[in-house]
């Protein structure tokens, strides 16, 4: 498949328990900030040094249920403006699964996310449906998005992939 | 191979399949698209304009001002003028100006049909699966992709069934039903599922209290939910001037469910949510709430005409006591205006109640009425999280509107079985 390469992201992990609120990610106070100001409170509601300790590219890992709570479309909206390459969890909430890809923020569900050890550097492919982790040395399998998703993920979020496809047409 | 549930008959329709399996990603064409004046105004500013598409049917896009509406403050003016600016510049045919809350006017004004995909801005567009129409909360971004294509994306849930048996003793409704089964299968206990909810006691309801069975799904986490629809279906259809041009659709006798669960009603006590979870639930005869300050009768869940007739059988040619403020808002000007006419309101006014907006209010945390530090109430609405009607130290109990005109005149919760005639 030819975009799977242009498709996966390298960084480390921040791993993050079951049942991470939308509250947690994006304290309500910080609802009403532009979205680069965003940046500088995600995660403040559990991790208040995440915010100034995350680098580019670096995925988030959650266990059950991440981004549960409020549908608020703040909190994925950090995570990208954070630049967070891609949330990897065992299962997410669905308005925020759905926020997430309609922002251009790759989220892979892996039941198996669980084994990942905070700080191990990640390979996470989301079209091959495949997170390799080259600290632990092994692969985990996690629930492929399609391409016409995944589509939508690479042109930044659907305002931009509808901008895309309209002016193809 | 099973058969198909009815979900995935509408899902499969609406993309154009032949069937959809369970874990699909499918584009589906939507038969309707709300947004509101909550979730939307600045996405349709910077986002909308940046597209430069035009809307794809603005005869399916509906756009109610109903959160913020009348505002008390600041911020809410603001998203209030862009909201009107916004359906003013596209000469929107169904803009909503605090005519009603937006699922009670997506269904009496015809925008939901049986066997369709309703999307909105909002977690309890569930409401539509009381028509057999399936209702998808979205997001406010992906909301400005839906009014451009008029397509979003689905991945096909798993269905879980839930039936209620027997006959339904009288004072109790589909507040209690829903409230039952939110203590056994818990928040968040349908999560990403579609809830079809059927047996004699539901399809005893009138098509009204059915939604709140539908209205509640989301608080199961559910993505959508669906009533079979009947003789009582169409009737309603009628009234909202949906005369064809429909399909429902049912689940096959061998499809598969996730779970099933059945309940008898038959000695069923009203039920009451506690503070400060939905599935905090208990009869009302084991519930001491102490005194009450405020009884509210209002919510897209609890001021419905068929809400408003069971308050009104309770507290006619009674009065509210001195401690406690009823207030009411009808959930839109279609059911103020019939319960004005018929006689329903007018008791309820007199009892004491005071008359609100027909727009969300004190659900939404808005409007007038909300509750300060220290203050317990009781609502027909359908969330009592810590804050949720004002104050963060306020306490809320959730009941039918039954039960919250019963501890109007009562004080504090109480039991409406005492006050049917």
């Amino acid at each position: 498949m030819s975009g799977a390469a242009a498709g996966a992201i390298e960084g480390n992990a921040w791993v993050f328990g079951d049942n991470i609120d939308t509250g947690f990610i994006m304290p309500g106070a910080f609802g009403s900030l532009p979205d680069e100001e965003l940046a500088h409170h995600v995660m403040s509601g559990i991790d208040p040094e995440f915010a100034g300790k995350v680098q580019p590219g670096d995925i988030v890992v959650g266990g059950k249920m991440f981004g549960c709570g409020s549908s608020r479309e703040t909190a994925p909206r950090g995570l990208k403006f954070a630049r967070v390459g891609a949330i990897v969890a065992q299962s997410f909430a669905r308005t925020f699964f759905r926020n997430a890809i309609s922002i251009g923020l790759p989220v892979l569900i892996c039941p198996e996310a669980g084994v990942i050890e905070p700080g191990d550097r990640l390979r996470a492919d989301p079209i091959a449906g495949e997170i390799e982790n080259l600290t632990q040395g092994n692969l985990l399998r996690s629930e492929s998005l399609p391409d016409h998703l995944m589509e939508m993920v690479r042109a930044g979020g659907l305002v931009p992939y509808l901008r895309e496809r309209h002016q193809k047409q | 191979m099973y058969g198909q549930t009815a979900a995935q008959k509408i899902i499969a329709r609406s993309s154009g399949r032949e069937s959809v399996g369970i874990g699909e990603i499918v584009w589906a064409k939507v038969d309707a698209q709300l947004m509101h004046d909550n979730q939307g105004p600045y996405r349709m500013g910077k986002d909308f304009e940046s597209l430069g598409l035009p809307i794809w049917d603005k005869n399916k896009f509906v756009l109610s001002a109903d959160h913020h509406n009348p505002p008390t403050k600041d911020p809410q003016t603001k998203v209030l003028n862009i909201t009107r600016a916004f359906a003013k510049e596209q000469e929107l045919p169904h803009f909503f100006d605090g005519e009603g809350i937006c699922h009670i006017l997506m269904a009496e004004r015809g925008f939901v049909r049986p066997g369709g995909i309703i999307t909105g801005t909002d977690s309890h567009t569930t409401n539509a699966g009381a028509l057999g129409a399936m209702g998808v909360a979205v997001g406010p971004t992906e909301s400005i992709g839906i009014i451009t294509t008029g397509e979003v994306w689905l991945r096909v849930p798993e269905t879980i069934r839930i039936n209620f048996n027997g006959k339904r003793p009288p004072g109790i409704w589909g507040k209690d039903l829903v409230l039952i089964a939110l203590k056994d299968i818990g928040l968040n206990g349908a999560d990403y599922q579609v809830i079809e909810w059927g047996g004699e006691a539901v399809m005893s309801l009138s098509v009204e209290d059915r939604m709140t069975l539908t209205n509640m799904s989301t608080e199961f986490a559910a993505k959508s939910t669906l009533v079979e629809v009947d003789e009582k279906t169409e009737a309603y259809l009628r009234e909202a001037g949906v005369e064809e041009g429909w399909e429902a659709q049912s689940s096959d006798p061998d499809a598969a469910y996730a779970a099933c669960h059945e309940y008898d009603v038959s000695n069923l006590s009203p039920q009451i949510a506690c503070p400060h979870r939905m599935d905090n639930v208990f009869p009302v005869e084991e519930v001491d709430s102490g005194p009450i300050q405020r009884a509210h009768i209002g919510s897209c869940t609890g001021a419905k005409i068929a809400d408003l007739r069971a308050a009104a059988s309770v507290i006619k040619g009674r009065k509210t006591d001195i401690g406690v403020q009823l207030l009411i808002a009808p959930a839109s000007k279609v059911i103020m205006n019939k319960a004005w006419e018929e006689g329903t309101l007018g008791p309820i006014i007199e009892a004491g109640g005071v008359l609100l907006p027909t727009t969300c209010g004190i659900c939404a945390g808005t409007g007038l009425g909300q509750l300060g530090p220290g203050e317990v109430g009781i609502s027909s609405a359908n969330r009592n999280y810590k804050g949720r009607m004002g104050s963060i130290d306020a306490s809320i109990y959730l009941g039918s509107a039954a039960t919250v005109a019963a501890s109007a005149i009562m004080g504090k919760v109480a039991d409406p079985r005492e006050f049917l005639s």
